[in-house]
This record gives structure tokens, C-alpha cells and sequence, in this order.
């Protein structure tokens, strides 16, 4: 795949339990989005601490996690913070419905595995709709 | 003789009892008497008129006399040849001939008696020897006769059968007949025995001397016949030869036709004659009376057995009709046995056939039963393969950001070698973790081909690698204690099936009861010789109520598209009847435990 930075410039944080799969993807964000700020956590209860913490625009988050998971935590943070965009990664066999989605306001939704290219593509639009709302 | 031995005088066998007694013979006392009394008369006879007087001749007397004893003489063999034809004995048959041949003779006797026609003249005959002539011959045949039938056991029961003593009786009184006539006719020629004065001549005198002593001697045979016999016909036999003898000796003592003795002598014989006619009279009586009886009972005997018969007749009656009853009864049960041997056949058919529909009926349940273990299976491979998924979800996401990492790196040009080994190790590292997952679920499904001792830590490593992922969801925690290096004989594969079985019960009643930090014990030890596993969890229990039946098949609390029923009851098949162990549960504080002894 090619690599070309992308100017995006928001504040992003991502919760995923995996710490390889963490680390390879805060690395590609890094490498992708240069201008952005990347926070992450291992699970839900860290996510929303760092989020409460730093208030990041765009949450991925991996809705299968032990202690707290991911939509648990994006209905929590977006019950405090309706502005947030959210983009949710799942498996096929644990994806969730688009009603429910739009109930939460989930900006993006991802199958795993993740495909890079999904992922950023994601991550433009929400920020897209960002400065859409913004502007 | 026959008669002595085979018969008392009424013709019946003697028994054993009479021929040992000495039995009762009235009349020798009364012979000996008669005899010492003649005796004693003869005695003063011949005392008073030795010699005795020689009278005036009566012409008649004499012959009167002879007719007299004829009739007398006729009548005794008349009853003796009857007492014959039913005896059949010797002793009646020379008496009867005897007296037969004694009145023949006597006819002649009487007719040539002198004087009977004028002139001094008898009837027939010129002589006065031709009656002496007739008399002595027929007087010896009478002596010789009863001598006879005192010693000759001729004619015995086969001689003279049927009507042929008859025949022998007229050849008798012809033969005599024909002596008198012989005698008339050669009256000239014969010697003389008797002269004119009526004196008997020497020859007379030897003669009746010999006959007396027939007489004599035939009456103390007589005698002894009777004593030994008990017949009493020869006693009267005795008692005719006695008064014989001792009438010769008068007349051979009178020495004369004429004198006194003479005359006393007929009186002496008619004595005896008449002694003879009576006693076979009395014994004809005493036959009939005796007849009379046996004939009395037979009656008698006729009637019982006509009783006997009638009874017999009755018995024979009842008995029949009992045979009938009990051949009517017998009858019925045979049909009655016919008809419950019908019900039986039938009942057993019914039976049969209920076997067969049984028969089906299991067949179909093991059918059924086969059909549900296969869905069960089929639903475990689908709740591991689920498991799978779960348990590769990660790696596979790893390796796909690991493989879009190197692309985006190296199309930077930005990859050094350092970097890209690492990776690939570490892409190395997540496949082959994933190798090893499916090799587990391979193994799990494989059949245990023998049993092996294995390491039930090792067991549990991979059950939890297998299932693992689906536990990490629900937060599981699992705590080992392991408490020696437990190793177990048995069917690894199954055992390992045991365990996820339970685990994954464990699991649904957590997912099901929302514990908030769900947790399983797993604790291995030695109890006497056997391993010992125990795993519990913090669910809560089982309820009472169900505790019981949770190992029965089809027994299940979950919705039908979770299991049919059967991953306990199949657990505890494969512990109990595979491994000979135990697998059995109870509610611990926290939750259920399921306790496993191999």
C-alpha cells in the first residue's frame, strides 16, 4: 500500500486491548496523520479516563475488550460529550446493527481485520464531518 | 379202600381236623353189647336144652319165616344198590348184591321146602336135601358177598359207570336163578345133607361150619372197617354177620332141620336182617337230612351270592357311573385345558408382537438417540469452530496490520532489515500460535485409539487454549491449583471433552446469571490412588430441584438452539463407563463444583 500523509489535524485516541495490534496501529496513524495527536488505552475504563483527560475529537475504539468494552464506553463518553465522533472496529460475527449505531452516533463502523486504508479513509470523514460541524 | 381215605359216609372230603380226632363210633359199643349178649343167650340155650328138642314140625313156619326175610332181605339190597348208585362205594354194592343174590336163592329155599303140598310134598324138588341143597350155597354167597365188601375195594368210581352196575346186578340174579334151577334139575345126584328125620348129615354139619366161620370172621372185619372208616354201613354189615354166625350155630347145634334151635335161628337172622334194614333206613333219613342241609345251604350260599352279585351288580353300577362322571369331568378339563392352551398361544402371539413393537420401539430411541448424539456432536464442532473464530479474530488482525505495515513501509522505502525480521518473527510467532490452536481442536475431535496415562495440567493448557477467547470475553478467571504433577490413565481426548463440556457450562451460566467477576477453580489431586479434578465456579449453583437430573440425557435448561441435552450425560459416559471414574456435582458456597475421580 502507499503511504502518503494525509494533513489532518485532529486529536485521536484508540482504545484496543491487543497491545501489538495497538502499537502497529498508533505507529501507522503516527506515520499517516503526522499532524495529529494520538492517545490510546487497553480498555474501556482507560479509555474514558484519558478522554476525560484530553477531550480527543475522534475515538476508535474496539468494541470487544475485558473490564469495560468499547460501546459501553462510547455511550458513556458521548452521554457527557454528544460531539465526539466515534469509529468502532468489531469482528463479522459481533457486528452491530446500523439502528444501533445511529442511536449512539457512531461516526464509522469497521470490520476486522482492519484494513488501513479503511481505517484512515475513516478517520478523514469524520474529521470532515468535524469541520463540518465546526464551520 | 377209597372211601376210607377220600370220603367220610356222606360222600364229602374229610377234612385234616376229622382224620386227626379220633371220631365217634356209636354203634361199636353197641356190636360188642348185641355180640357178648348173643353170646350170653346161645350160652344158656345150650344149657338149658342140650340137647335141644326136637319139635313137632309147622309146615308153614318155616317157609313163612324164609318169606318174610325175603321181603326183608329184597328190601336191604334195594336201599343198598341205591346208597350205590349215589356212593359208588364197594361196601353198598356187595351188601346190595349180596342181599340180591340172598332173595333170589331164597325163593327156591322157600318152594322146595318139604310139606308145603299134601302128602309131605314141597313145591318144587322131590328131596329133603334139595332145600339144604339151595340154602347153604346161597348163605355162602351172602357170607362171601359181605366179606367182600369188607375187603374188596372193587368196583371202585370208574368201574361200572352209568347204568352198567345194573346190568351187572340182572347178570347176578340170573347167574343165581340159573345155580337154583341147575340145583332142581340134578337134586338126584347131589349127596345128601338132610335125612328124612330132618337130621343133618356130617357134610351139612361141615358145611355150616364153614360158613359160620365166614360169618364170623367177616363180622370182626366188618367191625374194623367201620372203626377205621366211620362208614356205618359196614357196622350194621357186622351186626347181619354176627346174628348170621350165631343163627348157623344154632341150627348146626340142633343138629336137625326140626329141633327148637333151628326154628329160634330163623328169629335170629330176621334180627339181623331187620337191624340191616333199619340201619340203612336210618342212614338214608340221616343222608336226606344232611342233604336237606347242604342243600339248605346252598340255598343259602345262592342267596349271598345272589346278594353278592346284586352288590356286585350296584358297585359295578356306581362304579360305571362314576367312570362316566369322571370321563365327563375329564372331558371338560380337557376342553378347558384346550381352550387356556388357545388363550396362551394367543396371549403369548400378543406378546410377541409387543415384543416387536418394543424391539422397534428401542431401536428407533437408539436411532433417535444416535441421531441426537450426532447433533450434539455436530453442535460442539459448532461451539469450537465458534471458538476458533474468536481465538483467531486477534492473531488474524494482527497479521493483517503487520502485512499492511511492511506494504506502506517499504512503499516509503522506508523498510530496513532489522525491522522487517522482527516483524516476520513476530508474524511467525502469531501463525504459529494459531497452528497450535488448531491442532488442539483437531486433537479434541480425534478418537482415543488407548488408553494413556497423560498429564492432566497439559490437558488443561490446551483446553484453555482452545477455549480461552470465549471465557476472555465473558472476563473469565481461571485458577489453577495444582498441587502435584497429576498424571491420569484414560482417554486424553475424552477427558479433554469432559472438561471443556463443564467449562463451558460454567460459562453460559455466567453469561446467563451476568456474574460480575466470574471465576473457575480448577484443583487436581491424589485421593487413594485416584485423580482427582475438581472445577468450580462462582455462578452461583445449580437449584436444588434439577441438581439431580442435570447428567440425564435430553435434560437441559438451555433454549433448544444451545444443545440438545446431552454434553453432561455424554461427560459422564465417557468418565464413568470409558474410564471407570466418577463424575458427580454439587453446589460449593460460590457455585456448582463438578468433581471428576479416574
Amino acid at each position: 500500500m502507499e503511504l502518503t500523509q494525509s494533513p489532518v489535524s485532529v486529536s485521536l485516541l484508540l482504545v484496543e486491548d491487543e497491545k501489538t495490534a495497538r502499537d502497529l496501529i498508533a505507529r501507522m496513524l503516527a506515520r499517516k496523520f503526522p499532524n495529529c495527536t494520538i492517545y490510546t488505552a487497553v480498555n474501556g475504563i482507560e479509555g474514558m479516563e484519558i478522554f476525560k483527560q484530553f477531550t480527543p475529537e475522534i475515538v476508535i475504539a474496539d468494541i470487544k475488550m475485558p473490564v469495560m468494552d468499547g460501546l459501553e464506553m462510547i455511550r458513556e463518553i458521548k452521554s457527557a460529550y454528544a460531539k465526539v465522533s466515534c469509529i468502532v472496529a468489531t469482528a463479522y460475527s459481533d457486528k452491530i446493527s446500523i439502528d444501533k449505531m445511529e442511536r449512539i452516533g457512531i461516526c464509522s463502523y469497521l470490520l476486522k481485520p482492519l484494513d488501513f486504508d479503511e481505517l484512515f479513509a475513516a478517520i478523514e470523514k469524520c474529521s470532515a464531518e468535524i469541520k463540518q460541524q465546526a464551520g | 379202600m377209597k372211601l376210607s381215605q377220600g370220603r367220610d359216609l356222606q360222600g364229602a372230603p374229610m377234612s385234616p381236623e376229622t382224620q386227626d380226632r379220633k371220631p365217634a363210633r356209636p354203634l361199636f359199643r353197641l356190636i360188642i353189647t348185641v355180640a357178648i349178649l348173643l353170646t350170653l343167650m346161645h350160652i344158656g340155650m345150650f344149657a338149658v336144652w342140650r340137647p335141644a328138642p326136637v319139635i313137632v314140625p309147622l309146615p308153614w313156619l318155616i317157609p313163612m319165616l324164609n318169606a318174610v326175610m325175603i321181603v326183608i332181605a329184597s328190601g336191604v339190597s334195594f336201599l343198598a344198590l341205591g346208597r350205590y348208585r349215589v356212593l359208588r362205594d364197594p361196601v353198598s354194592y356187595w351188601t346190595g348184591m349180596g342181599f340180591a343174590a340172598f332173595s333170589a336163592g331164597f325163593v327156591f329155599y322157600l318152594l322146595a321146602w318139604p310139606g308145603l303140598l299134601p302128602g309131605g310134598e314141597p313145591v318144587i324138588g322131590h328131596f329133603p336135601s334139595t332145600a339144604t341143597w339151595v340154602v347153604l350155597p346161597v348163605m355162602s354167597i351172602l357170607a362171601v358177598c359181605l366179606l367182600a365188601a369188607g375187603l374188596w375195594d372193587w368196583p371202585d368210581d370208574a368201574a361200572l359207570a352209568g347204568p352198567r352196575w345194573l346190568w351187572s346186578l340182572v347178570a347176578w340174579l340170573c347167574f343165581i336163578i340159573l345155580g337154583g334151577v341147575l340145583t332142581i334139575v340134578f337134586e338126584k345126584s347131589l349127596p345128601v345133607l338132610v335125612e328124612n328125620t330132618g337130621a343133618f348129615t356130617p357134610l351139612a354139619l361141615a358145611w355150616c361150619g364153614g360158613v359160620l366161620l365166614l360169618y364170623a370172621l367177616g363180622a370182626l372185619l366188618s367191625a374194623r372197617h367201620y372203626l377205621r372208616t366211620g362208614d356205618t354201613l359196614p357196622g350194621y354189615v357186622s351186626f347181619t354177620q354176627m346174628f348170621a354166625a350165631f343163627a348157623l350155630l344154632m341150627a348146626a347145634a340142633g343138629r336137625n332141620r326140626y329141633g327148637l334151635s333151628f326154628f329160634l335161628d330163623r328169629f335170629v337172622v330176621i334180627g339181623g336182617f331187620l337191624i340191616m334194614k333199619f340201619g340203612l333206613l336210618s342212614e338214608y333219613v340221616r343222608l336226606l337230612k344232611v342233604e336237606l342241609e347242604k342243600t339248605q345251604a346252598l340255598e343259602r350260599a345262592a342267596a349271598t351270592l345272589q346278594q353278592s352279585q346284586e352288590e356286585l351288580q350296584r358297585v359295578n353300577t356306581e362304579l360305571e357311573r362314576r367312570v362316566l362322571a369322571r370321563t365327563r369331568h375329564l372331558e371338560e378339563q380337557r376342553t378347558e385345558l384346550k381352550t387356556r392352551n388357545l388363550e396362551l398361544h394367543e396371549a403369548y402371539r400378543q406378546l410377541q408382537e409387543k415384543a416387536e413393537e418394543t424391539i422397534h420401539a428401542l431401536e428407533e430411541v437408539q436411532e433417535r438417540d444416535r441421531l441426537l448424539i450426532q447433533q450434539n456432536r455436530m453442535a460442539a464442532m459448532g461451539e469450537l469452530i465458534v471458538n476458533i473464530a474468536h481465538e483467531w479474530r486477534q492473531p488474524l488482525n494482527i497479521l493483517a496490520l503487520i502485512v499492511q505495515e511492511q506494504a506502506a513501509l517499504y512503499s516509503q522505502g522506508s523498510v530496513n532489515r532489522e525491522d522487517f525480521t522482527a516483524t516476520s518473527k513476530k508474524a511467525m510467532e502469531v501463525i504459529g500460535n494459531m497452528s497450535r490452536t488448531i491442532d488442539h481442536f483437531g486433537s479434541f475431535f480425534r478418537p482415543d485409539e488407548e488408553r494413556v496415562s497423560f498429564r492432566v495440567s497439559g490437558v488443561l493448557t490446551k483446553v484453555i487454549a482452545m477455549i480461552g477467547a470465549s471465557l476472555r470475553e465473558l472476563r473469565v478467571s481461571i485458577e489453577v491449583t495444582d498441587q502435584e504433577d497429576l498424571d491420569i490413565w484414560g482417554y486424553q481426548n475424552e477427558f479433554s471433552q469432559v472438561i471443556v463440556n463443564i467449562m463451558l457450562n460454567a460459562r453460559d451460566a455466567f453469561r446467563e446469571r451476568s456474574v460480575v467477576e466470574p471465576r473457575i477453580f480448577i484443583r487436581m489431586s491424589r485421593e487413594a490412588e485416584r485423580g482427582v479434578v475438581t472445577i468450580a465456579d462462582n455462578a452461583g449453583g445449580i437449584p436444588e430441584a434439577i441438581i439431580d437430573r442435570i447428567f440425564d440425557p435430553y435434560f437441559t435448561t438451555k433454549g433448544p438452539d444451545k444443545g440438545a441435552g446431552l454434553g453432561l450425560y455424554m461427560a459422564k459416559t465417557l468418565i464413568e463407563r470409558h474410564m471407570g471414574g466418577q463424575l458427580t456435582v454439587r453446589n460449593a458456597d460460590a457455585g456448582a463444583e463438578f468433581r471428576i475421580e479416574v
